[in-house]
């Protein structure tokens, strides 16, 4: 006998037979779906923009130093440009982009105030790829190439400073050998983004504070960025195997409170899944188990009547996997659906501030993860099915006539 | 041989704090083509020595054979087995499969037991056109009259061609007239098919009908004729 088609029409008629009780239960498993995909992607989302936030300030996914360098960042700690199996090693796929760059810790002057500052020489078009320096973010003319003269400075300085665009500057700073040497600056772009950064870090074309500080072609860094952020230890292995007389490190290294944040902010974001895929879940369960005992006198019927035990079992497993089959197709749709219309980004207004201090953008761009939706799918049906399991076992571990008078009482 | 035997058998309640005698010893034998009434008082025993015979529960003590199968030595499964192939239940509340139709709920027996599909619609329509519901096999549950809904039980007890019936209490929800028909469908197909017929009711006009009279009392046989 084929069974399956004894007991799939019949799960099919009872699942509609309280017509509003079965869409209700199955609306419930929608949310359920629909709440884990969504708060799957918004913690997902809330994770990624933490880290790109981090490596986009000027980390990168890694850097390379001269020896010591992390730990007294000065202008005689420089290395040669990249060359040899180093500039091989940087040219391989798995390299998104590189950048050079010369920093030197400085004071800036203007006609008003005084700040110390970091400042940076670098190559502005292979900036913008590493970091946040893109020239669509900064207001002015900006740095034309690695030669170009001027500095870029932020918002938050330029105000401290009291100048705009087109005002010179004084910028103060000791050379390679020793000696405190002074340059007259324009300010060529004043740039948004990275708040933090604003308050002190100044930028000039490479050329210039490599002139500026007698380094001739050398250089304090290499910032790079791997093609996958899965592929950054690889990716930092094979480059300290290429420069092993240098000082590769990963972004997790360069910044370990950034990196320590980010990883309390993920385990927190974990924490947060499992309890809302808890709450989801007692929910559901309550739902089905209401459902399953409202009919145990109906399962003491069917024994009564000869069905085996194996056979009920199989009916009712069958009529829960239908129920929130149909229920997590569409939570899956409702879900991917709210994605969808905030893959524009979803603006944490008001939360911004806090937001920052978990490392996140004001802005998260939530994607549409199809594992992520698979497993929630999948939690939700396999947690369905072994709930509906519990009652028609007890159900067919007692002798029907339990079953039918209890059910009656 | 006896079709249905039972030994001593006792069966013990727990009611809150108190355990309930509801059979003290009951030895009974039934052969095969008996139309048998099991009356007696309400809370006497009639009920659980019914759902004991048809393995619907189990005794405390004792044993019930039918066709010559002790009870106490199958499992649930194998009990299921039993009902399904052997013995054909009757209920006071119908219990009926609501999602199906009258038609189904009597085809549904034979599905278990495996039999195709032509052959069981053929059976099904034969059965129902037999208890007078020729008209009326598309229609479920909800749609019938009580008396309607206890010929359609009546027929799905039939179907799968038991070797007994077990009634409890049939007539108990129908009118007079509907309880003399179904009382006579009943005695029919005792005569006709040889079915052995065990039925527990307070009705009198249950007596009019039977064969052998079993009076329960207390939880034993008080009289047998």
């Amino acid at each position: 006998m084929n069974l399956f088609s004894l007991i799939a029409p019949l799960a099919w008629r009872n699942l509609w037979r309280h017509r509003g009780r079965t869409l209700l239960t199955m609306l419930a498993v929608a949310i359920a779906v629909a709440a884990m995909i969504i708060m799957g992607s918004f913690l997902s989302a809330w994770s990624a923009s933490a880290f790109d936030r981090t490596t986009a300030a000027l980390t990168g996914h890694g850097q390379i130093h001269a020896v010591g360098f992390t730990d007294d960042p000065t202008v005689e700690r420089s290395m040669a440009p990249p060359s040899g199996p180093l500039a091989a090693a940087l040219a391989r796929d798995n390299v998104e982009a590189w950048t050079p760059r010369v920093f030197a810790p400085a004071l800036i002057r203007s006609e008003r105030e005084s700040a110390p500052i970091s400042l940076y020489g670098i190559d502005p078009a292979r900036e913008a790829a590493v970091s946040f320096l893109h020239p669509g973010d900064v207001e002015g003319t900006g740095l034309g190439d690695s030669r170009a003269p001027g500095i870029v400075i932020g918002r938050f300085l330029a105000e401290r400073l009291q100048v705009s665009l087109g005002r010179r500057l004084v910028i103060a700073a000791q050379d390679v050998d020793g000696e405190i040497e002074e340059i007259g600056v324009e300010v060529v772009g004043l740039y948004r983004g990275q708040p933090d950064l604003q308050k002190f870090a100044v930028f000039a074309s490479l050329g210039q504070v490599q002139e500026f500080l007698g380094l001739g072609e050398n250089i304090s860094e290499i910032a790079f960025l791997a093609r996958q952020r899965s592929e950054i230890n690889t990716l930092t292995h094979s480059l300290a195997l290429a420069a092993p007389d240098l000082d590769v490190k990963r972004w997790d290294q360069l910044q370990p409170f950034a990196a320590a944040v980010i990883e309390m902010t993920d385990n927190t974001n974990a924490i947060w899944v499992v309890v809302s895929f808890a709450l989801v879940s007692f929910g559901l369960i309550n739902t089905i188990l209401m459902v399953l005992y409202e009919r145990m006198r109906e399962f003491g019927l069917l024994q009564a009547l000869g069905m085996k035990p194996g056979l009920l079992v199989a009916q009712v497993v069958l009529e829960s996997t239908y129920l929130v089959v149909c229920g997590a197709v569409f939570g899956a749709a409702l879900g991917t659906g709210t994605l969808l219309t905030l893959r524009g980004g979803l603006d944490l207004g008001s939360l911004g501030r806090g937001a920052q201090m978990f490392g996140a953008s004001e802005r998260l761009y939530p994607t549409v993860d199809v594992s992520q939706i698979l497993l929630a799918c999948a939690v939700v049906v396999l947690l369905s099915i072994v709930t509906s399991l519990y009652p028609v076992l007890r159900a067919t571990r007692r002798v029907p006539i339990t079953v039918l008078t209890r059910a009656q009482t | 041989m006896a079709v249905i035997e039972c030994i001593d058998v006792k069966k013990t309640y727990r009611s809150g704090q108190v355990d309930v005698n509801a059979l003290r010893g009951v030895s009974l034998a039934i052969e095969q083509g008996e139309f048998v009434a099991l009356t007696g008082p309400s809370g006497c025993g009639k009920t659980t020595l019914l759902n004991i015979i048809g393995g619907l529960d189990r005794p405390k003590s004792g044993d019930v054979c039918v066709e010559g199968q002790s009870l106490n030595d199958l499992g649930n499964s194998d009990l299921a087995d039993l009902r399904l192939r052997r013995i054909g239940f009757i209920f006071q509340a119908y219990n009926l499969v609501p999602v199906l139709s009258g038609l189904e709920n009597v085809e549904f027996i034979m599905q278990l037991q495996g039999v195709g599909r032509a052959d069981r619609r053929r059976r099904a329509s034969e059965v129902l056109a037999s208890v007078g519901l020729a008209e009326v096999q598309a229609r479920r549950p909800a749609e019938l009259s009580g008396g309607q809904q206890q010929r359609v039980a009546v027929a799905r007890a039939l179907a799968s061609n038991p070797a007994i019936i077990l009634a409890d209490e049939p007539t108990a929800n129908l009118d007079s007239r509907t309880s003399q028909a179904l009382l006579e469908l009943m005695r029919e197909l005792n005569e006709k098919e040889n079915l052995t017929l065990v039925v527990a009711s307070h009705d009198p006009k249950v007596l009019e009908f039977v064969r052998r009279h079993v009076t329960v009392v207390d939880g034993r046989i008080h009289s047998d004729t």
